[in-house]
């Protein structure tokens, strides 16, 4: 199905037309929502913290730089509110045993006992991304899994690349151990 | 190859940041070094599951509701400038009311230097012209801040820099009107 582009879309909500708006939040909401809930792996607080994100962007949406991309602008925006939600709840862990993938896509062309390992991992994974500091989550989930570059993240977080390269690298050996240990724990 | 340069350089690996030669020492090394080659296994199966995690599907709600909330937090933004135009025309109007003033001081001082006369005596008639240009600068600095400030924001800038070219121009009139006589520069000023 054709999407506008982000650029047309801004213009039109620039000119006052709400409907662009909505059209921009659907193109971005699931990546948004994904973004949140990894990051603070609560649903109804990730669902919150989407809404305040597109909120802001509307309102903001002037002081938009048109040169950037609006995925990375809008990713931004959305960094920060999770991090200051995180901060204000003293970043604790929310590890729930809870459907970390039932809104994941049905897994084609394996097995059922491949795809129930596949889902058993990441389940893992996703709970061990809450043990992880605040700014190494953040790090890895956008740099792995929504493929930002570390010059990308670092506009975003403003934090420097050099910063960024090592909270990932932490982060994947961190996630790796945490990995280990689940699939210990569940073999025992 | 040794494995103590093995971290560093699967970070480097996972990072992209390997060319194609040591790729192949690092991957030639893993494959003969057990215990490397676990630790290299672990981190790639790391990304590699974090790559693969799949892009959550947001509740149907959120966009009524984040349209919904909208109007609650800025009028819309087809009745209003937006601030990065906004400061584009106030730094124009700015500049062009400082051009003026700076201007109408400079071709009115010029008018009274050239009357022998006026500028000789500087009586009565001189003073008042030289009053004029102040005001003139005065009303043309206050004119810009006014059509200015029909934009939006408050206008600083065009305001300080009317301001400070008409401290410059009235330096300048009083150096020029007393050359060669810093001491009755001061007292003029």
């Amino acid at each position: 199905m054709f999407q506008p582009e982000d650029q047309s879309l801004i213009a039109r909500v620039l000119r006052g037309d709400k409907d662009a708006f909505g059209a921009l939040t659907a193109k971005h909401r699931d990546a948004i929502y994904s973004f949140a809930f990894r990051m603070i792996g609560d649903r109804e607080q990730a669902y919150d913290a989407s809404q305040e994100v597109f909120i802001r962007a509307y309102t903001r949406l002037d002081t938009f730089d048109q040169s950037r991309r609006f995925r990375s602008w809008l990713f931004a925006i959305a960094a920060n509110i999770c991090t200051d939600l995180l901060r204000r709840r003293g970043n604790r862990a929310t590890i729930l045993a809870l459907d970390w993938t039932s809104d994941r896509p049905e897994v084609d062309g394996v097995s059922p006992l491949e795809a129930v390992t596949k889902m058993d991992l990441q389940s893992s994974v996703a709970a061990a991304l809450q043990r992880l500091g605040e700014a190494e989550r953040t790090v890895v989930i956008l740099k792995h899994i929504h493929g930002f570059t570390y010059e990308e993240i670092s506009e975003m977080t403003g934090m420097p690349v050099g910063t960024a390269k090592s909270h990932a690298h932490r982060a994947r050996r961190k996630l790796a151990k945490l990995l280990e240990q689940a699939e210990l724990e569940d073999a025992g | 190859m040794n494995c103590d340069q093995v971290p560093l350089n699967i970070d480097a690996y996972l990072d992209g940041g390997l060319c194609e030669s040591e790729s192949r020492r690092l991957t030639e090394h893993v494959s003969e070094c057990s215990r490397c080659s676990v630790q290299f296994g672990a981190l790639l199966r790391t990304v590699a599951v974090l790559q693969d995690l799949p892009e959550l599907r947001a509740p149907d709600e959120l966009i009524p509701d984040v349209l919904q909330t909208l109007p609650a937090y800025q009028p819309s933004p087809a009745f209003k400038i937006s601030t990065r135009s906004a400061a584009r025309v106030e730094w124009a109007l700015g500049v062009i009311g400082a051009v003026g003033s700076a201007a109408i001081i400079v071709a009115l001082a010029w008018v009274v230097r050239q009357i022998p006369a006026w500028w000789d005596s500087l009586g009565a008639i001189g003073r008042v012209i030289e009053g004029l240009a102040v005001k003139g600068a005065v009303w043309a600095a206050d004119a810009a801040t006014i059509v200015a400030a029909t934009c939006g924001e408050p206008l600083m800038y065009g305001l300080l820099i009317d301001v400070a070219l008409l401290a410059a121009g009235l330096l300048a009139l009083a150096v020029w009107r007393n050359r060669c006589r810093p001491r009755a520069v001061l007292l003029t000023l």
